[in-house]
């Protein structure tokens, strides 16, 4: 257990951090000096995750076998090579411009709040862990839906064809990674250690961009207030809520990771506007390539918010310069040079190649996109009331984010009186992409309609959570600031500890609402079903089929790990209603086999599918094969209960 | 504090969470939640027995119950008990279980007939139904 810790620990490192530290201090030369450890960290972590990913892409492509071997070597070569170049450009470097304070400013601001910001990410990693611990054996169906495709890597040595648009291999092949670099069992700790990973590297990039935002519309100080508040309202106050442990202990890949990506691109679009830096664009580029790689919905809610913060841009830009269309395009040519530079329109090229010759993400066709945009088609794309988003996020956060969302408006037209001057974009872009991060969230949640967004609303409002936190952490940051610097100090500290303590209440109820019982029962019963699979897979033959319960069966999802077979075995029934659908038939051989296992109906069903094997959890539903005399009862315990079809042959 | 103890305490922090994760989720499965139940199985699903092979009616059973327990086993065919055994299994052991003489002299009396075959587990008296299996008995010679 001890080798494998130690193991898994050299994998992370490895796949992890080492590759993305060695590609950005490449590509930033000796600018990555500037750069605080805070954010060292998070673009160790963006980078490495986004190397890993496209490495075994390129692997696949060239059709290299994916083994242990095989990733060691082209994440050893990858490094080593990026390594050699950052020391070559450095000793170039000696001779370049100074870089003193092109990217130092959240440098300065660290070193004086150490301490705070280490106690509330130790803070946020403790309730994690407990939250997560609850419920540590993997059982839920996001989860091992996503393992299955992992374990698929892992087995193959090559990456899988998906067949259908719900999945994405940015969200297995990290985890493949791990597993094989580890010797991890899936059927462990190994996925949700590794989205905990990326969760609290999320808090980081939710920090720095809370940082890098509000740091254009108000003091330094506020902004490296705000940060600090931003990660204690993301990493503490709503630890276990909808986007973070709740989506760890789910297995939510996809939003995870989206919701690191997010963040993350819009830190580095920021500070490449901030610096005028071609090469953080490139970077901002490459984390695009990444989120795109790795979920559908994130990314398409990054492209709906940045076509938002366009909008929004552009309008406040033509307002700012009274439509001086001239003045406006030699002011903002510069900061659009930088994304355009030969160097940045060849990172472009070489992801829409890289895209189109080596591997398109699955979800990008036709049909796929026809889905998600366009009028709702079913009543849970709708849009969500009010109250649910407000359930949703915290009544706290969403309280002061409005508030902090209002106070931005009213800065924002505040600007307009005052002169233009070389922080005046810089600015309008901060303010633009905080407010379309926000409004168009919540837009897309509550009046899907309005922008054409045919997706399930309750998966949307996930995402406002982030840009309520920063809005929010700007308000208190903001705000308190004035009130300590206008009225009395005692005063101020009450009204303080009322709004930060009524903050603590909302974000720890949410915990205490989020904590799950310590049920032995359920772990029980799920490992009871991964030893009915064991069973299972000892005994059946290539031709037979298994048909199991997700009704009532713990872990079901998990069961198609033993069999490794196919993504659709063993055939599920799944929840009554589901076969109820106006929109699309359903086949319902699935749910007759079950209820109504001797009807004429079932009988051709059992043919049809050759199904030879029902696994049903006991007592529910098993009362038709306990009486039946052309069914065996051949394996049970105190949960799983597995039927055989009696066989003339 | 300096910027390089700051990350050292972040990996530090980092590092023993997955490694209680890690830890805590193996402890769960090989130990916590692998404990307070009995399985009972055949050990292959045929329902046939061929020449006198038994196979298709030996069960396992594996008690991962904390104790050892004696489990009180009747066959019955045709719903009429034939056979009734007691087996001591240690905790955490399991044990592989062949059919008796009796079962197979009592079935190899008529071949034609599908049997049901239920095994029964529980205190004496009040044994309930474990395991079930129609079987059809098939001599070599008559294939």
């Amino acid at each position: 257990m001890i080798f494998l810790l130690i193991k898994f620990h050299i994998a992370t490192a490895i796949a992890l951090f080492i590759p993305g530290y060695f590609f950005v201090k490449a590509l930033l030369k000796q600018h990555s000096k500037q750069f605080s450890i805070m954010e060292w960290l998070l673009l160790s972590f963006g980078f490495s995750l986004i190397v890993t990913d496209f490495l075994i892409i390129l692997m696949d492509f060239l059709s290299i076998k994916i083994t242990a071997l095989s990733i060691l070597g082209s994440l050893s070569i990858f490094s080593f090579t990026f390594y050699l170049l950052s020391k070559s450009k450095r000793s170039k470097g000696k001779e370049e411009v100074s870089v003193e304070n092109t990217l130092s400013s959240f440098k300065g601001f660290e070193r004086k709040k150490f301490a705070l910001i280490l106690g509330i990410i130790i803070l946020g990693c403790i309730i994690r862990v407990f939250y997560i611990s609850d419920g540590i054996i993997p059982q839920t169906t996001d989860l091992g839906h996503h393992t299955y495709w992992s374990k698929t890597i892992s087995q193959n040595g090559e990456l899988p064809d998906y067949g259908m648009p719900d999945f994405i291999i940015g969200e297995h092949i990290i985890f493949a990674v791990i597993q094989l670099l580890s010797g991890f069992s899936y059927i462990s700790a190994l996925s949700v250690s590794i989205l905990f990973l990326v969760n609290v590297l999320s808090l980081l990039a939710i920090a720095l961009c809370a940082y890098y935002l509000t740091l254009q519309f108000s003091t330094k100080k506020i902004a490296s207030n705000s940060a600090i508040f931003a990660l204690l309202v993301a990493g503490t106050f709503y630890a276990t809520s909808s986007p973070q442990a709740k989506f760890i202990a789910g297995g939510v890949i996809g939003n995870l990771i989206g919701n690191l990506f997010i963040p993350f691109a819009i830190y580095l679009f920021l500070l490449a506007i901030k610096n005028k830096d071609s090469r953080v664009a490139t970077l901002f580029y490459i984390s695009l390539a990444g989120l795109g790689f790795t979920h559908h919905l994130s990314t398409f809610v990054f492209l709906y918010v940045f076509v938002g913060f366009f909008v929004i841009f552009l309008s406040l830009l033509a307002l700012t310069y009274r439509f001086n269309f001239s003045k406006l395009l030699k002011d903002f040519s510069p900061y659009l040079q930088i994304f355009l530079t030969k160097w940045n329109l060849a990172t472009l090229f070489l992801i829409i190649g890289f895209m189109i010759f080596v591997h398109m993400p699955s979800y990008l066709n036709k049909t796929a996109i026809d889905t998600a945009v366009g009028a709702p088609s079913k009543s849970t794309r709708v849009g969500l009331p009010f109250g649910a988003i407000i359930l949703s996020v915290g009544a706290w956060k969403f309280f002061y984010g409005l508030l902090g969302a209002f106070t931005l408006i009213i800065i924002s037209f505040k600007n307009f009186a005052k002169e233009i001057s070389s922080r005046t974009i810089p600015f309008l872009v901060s303010t633009s992409f905080t407010l379309s991060w926000f409004f168009i969230i919540l837009l897309m949640s509550a009046k899907p309609e309005l922008l054409k967004v045919d997706i399930i609303s309750s998966r949307i409002v996930s995402y406002i959570t982030f840009p309520l936190t920063i809005l929010s952490a700007f308000f208190v940051g903001f705000t308190f600031q004035q009130l300590f610097r206008k009225s009395s100090p005692m005063i101020a500290q009450i009204i303080f500890f009322l709004v930060m303590g009524t903050g603590m209440i909302s974000g720890f109820a949410d915990i205490s609402d989020s904590v799950r019982k310590n049920d032995t029962s359920k772990e029980r019963a799920v490992i009871q079903t991964y030893k009915a699979s064991e069973y299972l897979n000892g005994i059946a033959n290539e031709s037979e089929n298994v048909l199991k319960d997700h009704i009532y069966l713990e872990g079901d999802t998990w069961m198609k790990l033993f069999f490794m077979k196919d993504y659709t075995y063993p055939l599920s029934r799944s929840y009554l209603m589901r076969y109820d659908d106006s929109v699309k038939q359903r086949e319902t051989c699935t749910r007759d086999m079950i209820a109504i296992p001797h009807s004429e109906i079932g009988e051709k069903c059992f043919k049809e599918t050759g199904v030879s094997y029902i696994v049903l959890k006991k007592g529910f539903d098993t009362a038709q094969f306990d009486k039946s005399e052309t069914f065996s009862k051949i394996y049970t315990s105190s949960n799983v209960v597995i039927y055989k079809k009696y066989n003339e042959n | 504090m300096k910027i390089n103890s700051f990350l050292v305490y972040i990996f530090i922090a980092i590092l023993a969470s997955t490694t209680f994760l890690l830890w805590y989720g193996e402890a769960t499965i090989n130990n916590k939640a692998t404990v307070g139940y009995s399985i009972f199985s055949f050990i292959n699903s045929s329902n046939i027995i061929r020449g006198g092979n038994p196979s298709a009616l030996t069960f396992e059973i594996e008690n991962l119950e904390k104790n050892d327990i004696e489990y009180n086993v009747s066959t019955s065919i045709n719903d009429k008990e034939v056979t009734s055994k007691k087996y001591l299994i240690k905790s955490k052991e399991s044990l592989t279980i062949e059919s008796s003489e009796e079962v197979l002299t009592q079935l190899s009396e008529d071949d034609l007939n599908i049997y049901k075959i239920t095994i029964k587990w529980g205190p004496d008296g009040k044994n309930k139904e474990i395991l079930k299996k129609q079987i059809k008995l098939q001599n070599e010679s008559k294939e």
